[in-house]
């Protein structure tokens, strides 16, 4: 059996990873043992066939016209108040899905699963994988990690400060879940790109949730804060988004 | 002031058509390679790659544009992804462990198989494919960006959310499982 570390190495090596000095260690290494050299060596060859089995590959010439003709029918995500109207349908339709969602049966593994989310969160050594108070780092992070991610508020003026972000993955769905701070307590904010089955208020395990929906996303906010704090907190943001 | 909203909204929206001409579609090709290799299949990935360009398109406004190839890759990515959660049970069913694999194939310190004894020589085309197709995903993901898209090790736990040494630990896990696959072929 090769030492893991060896083969972390050589690959690491093999991928140009690793600094000259230590590249030197590794090739001394790879002169005393064969197996490494070999695995050296067999990197090389399956990047080669890998290389040339791509290099077969190309989109049809005709995928970039149809890219461009799906497109054409699109709008971006508008920010500002030129959204206002827009907003305002995409209003009557979320209060036409919270009425959906508010009809649907309750699923109590649900908001199990959104607790014990946070409350992993609390015993990380962080409680989110990235920390910023601030909304234009938060917010292109979490758009890499999902594919639909809300946008980012600070409420430091109302007594929640922005702490980060990180992704959480309920029922195998990957949320981003923004972090702000409140006293010595954290609030989860979890958005969901479909419609969640969650009553509007809520308690499991000491943590109180809150859920509304709003531009295409459910929020679900879950903290050990009051109840009213947590409420307070949901009329603030919602106050202050948009 | 309606009538100057729509102007205002034109000329955006002409912007954004600029952005996205600029910032995406220059990688078309490689955005292509990455879902085909992905989803091991020519037809799906179109569909990836276009799936991807409406998210792209739809969050132009989030593309800070110090990166876009990484962007670009990013959201294609993920869209493969969603793609292959949604088609996971209809392909070589039961043949797979695929996105979940089994708790051993993630166990990230899960000991190596003993290393190859004979040195891996060139294979050939559909060799590698059939291969590459047979990794669970979570495998098959970190050498197609490594080998294929040429991203370094910091580019990879970036886009796919995974710390470093993860991606070192899938990187050569895939490989060794890709050896073995391979030396068995002949």
């Amino acid at each position: 059996m090769t030492n893991p570390e060896h083969i972390y190495a050589i690959d690491a090596y093999a991928d140009g990873e690793l600094d000259p000095m230590r590249a030197i260690e590794v090739e001394a290494l790879m002169a005393q043992k064969p197996e490494l050299r070999q695995r050296y060596d067999s990197i090389l060859n399956l990047r080669a066939s890998l290389r040339e089995a791509a290099a077969q590959d190309r989109a049809s010439d005709l995928l970039q016209p149809r890219i461009k003709r799906a497109v054409g029918g699109v709008t971006p995500i508008v920010r500002g108040w030129a959204a206002l109207a827009a907003s305002f349908v995409l209003g009557l339709v979320a209060a036409a899905a919270l009425t959906w969602v508010i009809f649907v049966p309750r699923s109590p593994a649900l908001a199990e699963m959104i607790v014990s989310a946070h409350m992993r969160s609390l015993l990380a050594a962080q409680p989110f994988d990235i920390a910023s108070s601030d909304r234009h780092t938060v917010k292109p992070w979490l758009a890499r990690k999902v594919p639909q991610s809300p946008d980012v508020v600070d409420l430091a003026q109302n007594g929640f400060p922005l702490l980060g972000g990180r992704v959480d993955v309920i029922g195998g769905d990957p949320v981003a879940t923004i972090v702000y701070g409140h006293a010595q307590h954290l609030v989860s904010l979890m958005t969901f790109a479909k419609p969640v089955k969650l009553p509007t208020d809520r308690t499991v395990a000491g943590f109180h949730m809150r859920s509304w929906s709003g531009g295409g996303l459910t929020y679900v906010a879950v903290s050990d804060i009051p109840e009213n704090e947590l409420a307070r907190f949901e009329s603030d943001l919602r106050h202050t988004s948009r | 002031m309606q009538i100057d909203v729509t102007a205002d909204r034109g000329v955006r929206l002409e912007s954004d058509r600029a952005l996205f001409t600029r910032v995406f579609l220059p990688h078309l090709q490689q955005a292509y390679r990455l879902a085909r290799w992905m989803t091991g299949s020519a037809v799906d990935a179109e569909d990836v790659v276009q799936e991807a360009s409406l998210r792209a398109f739809r969050s132009i406004r989030d593309c800070s544009g110090s990166n876009p190839r990484g962007w670009a890759l990013a959201i294609v990515r993920n869209t493969a992804n969603t793609w292959l959660t949604r088609n996971r049970r209809e392909r070589t069913p039961g043949e797979r462990k695929d996105a979940n694999g089994s708790a051993n194939e993630l166990d990230e310190d899960a000991d190596f198989e003993t290393p190859e004894t004979t040195l891996l020589r060139k294979a050939t085309v559909e060799e590698v494919r059939r291969a590459v197709d047979a990794l669970p995903a979570p495998f098959r993901e970190v050498i197609v960006l490594r080998e294929i898209e040429e991203l370094d090790y910091r580019e990879i736990a970036e886009m796919a959310g995974l710390p470093l040494g993860t991606v070192m630990s899938r990187l050569s896990r895939a490989r060794s499982m890709l050896f073995k696959a391979l030396g068995e072929e002949r």
